[in-house]
């Protein structure tokens, strides 16, 4: 028997196994937990007037977390926004000293590092 | 998802797939012939749409898929109990050691099959339906708690008169046990096949129904056309003469099965 037809010899079964071995593999690699960066896209509210924010650098501006990579892309897709609410802001400094309570994560996923820690603001 | 495809090794995963992908088709290829195989077809659909709910955050959807996956393995064990038993029965009965048997034995046996080689003649010419169980490897014990039982030598007028009309027994089947008739009026499980054509009466649709749990071979004999038929696996081979059945038997029973 011929490579061809030892191939084409009930193809659509061969096709079904293939599909189902290729979809198990989808499942169980999407399902696995992995460890991703993502950029943290920071961005202020409510800026009194007159005050300028001189921006994070990009490289100190990162968020590490973990879970399974379905929902990791998903959080990618979805992007990581910190919103700082400068409602408020005076004269001094203006300290968000817990930024993690202001990044919301697709359930599921979880905070592994965050950087910055602290967000100070002087005016 | 690209870095997904980056840090996959494509060499390992592709074997990965194929191993699986052979020890899938070496179990759908135990399963063939089932209707239930087409369940199987759902499973990638099933998967894709865990998936994407899960990507989208389609939470309700993803729990409910979620849910069906994980229990995915019992539903398939329930859809496919009987290709299950099946399976592991023809796979154990592969690993037997068949004695060639003697030529006392396969005399025994020929005496058998020309017995019912006439008697299969003798029904369709005077066209008088039979159903005709001939007991291989697996035990058809299940399948005798209904019926009459006989305990005799197969002989071709008995068999005949069983199947005469006018007989309290000759709706049901007979079943030959080891060369001997032990039981008469069985009733025989119908096939759930869609694709069985509907011109079959329930004779053919009781032998291929019987035939797909187990490995019994059948003999029909058709009431409305005198055809004779044989069944084996679900299959069904039809319009035998004589010397056809005889060579079909032959080459289909080994001759401890009728001894």
């Amino acid at each position: 028997m011929n490579l061809k037809r030892i191939l084409t010899n009930n193809i659509e079964m061969k096709l079904l196994s293939i599909l189902l071995a290729a979809t198990l593999w989808l499942f169980i690699a999407f399902e696995a937990v992995d460890e991703v960066e993502i950029p943290l896209s920071v961005s202020y509210v409510n800026t009194p007037a007159g005050l300028a924010v001189k921006a994070i650098p990009e490289s100190g501006r990162l968020i590490r977390v973990e879970g399974p990579r379905i929902l990791l892309l998903r959080q990618k897709l979805k992007g990581v926004p910190l919103r700082l609410d400068l409602a408020g802001a005076g004269e001094g400094a203006v300290v968000f000293s817990e930024v993690e309570s202001f990044v919301k994560l697709v359930q599921g996923v979880r905070l592994v590092k965050l950087s910055p820690v602290k967000v100070e603001l002087h005016r | 998802m690209w870095e997904l495809l980056q840090k996959t090794d494509w060499l390992l995963t592709t074997a990965d797939i194929l191993l699986i992908a052979f020890i899938i088709y070496q179990l759908l290829q135990l399963l063939r012939e089932s209707t239930a195989l087409r369940i199987l077809h759902i499973l990638p659909l099933v998967i894709i749409g865990y998936l994407l709910t899960r990507l989208t955050g389609l939470v309700t959807s993803a729990l409910l898929l979620d849910n069906l996956l994980t229990s995915m393995l019992l539903i398939l064990a329930v859809i496919f109990q009987y290709d299950i038993r099946r399976a592991l029965l023809s796979f154990s009965r592969g690993r037997i050691t068949v004695k060639g048997g003697s030529e006392e034995d396969s005399s025994g046996s020929d005496l058998v099959i020309q017995q019912l080689v006439d008697a299969a003649h003798a029904l369709s010419e005077r066209r008088n339906g039979a159903l005709i169980v001939i007991q291989r490897e697996m035990s058809l014990e299940h399948f005798m708690e209904v019926g009459t039982q006989i305990d005799a030598k197969v002989t071709s007028e008995l068999l005949t008169s069983i199947f005469l009309p006018y007989s309290p027994i000759h709706d049901g089947a007979v079943i030959i046990q080891n060369g001997k008739l032990t039981q008469a009026g069985c009733f025989l499980p119908l096939t759930q096949n869609p694709d069985v054509a509907k011109e079959l009466g329930t004779r053919h649709r009781a032998a291929i129904g019987l035939t797909e749990l187990v490995d019994a071979l059948v003999i029909v004999v058709s009431e409305e056309t005198g055809s004779v038929s044989v069944v084996s696996g679900g299959r069904m081979t039809s319009d035998l003469e004589a010397a056809g059945l005889k060579k079909l038997l032959r080459r289909m029973v080994e001759p401890r099965w009728l001894q």
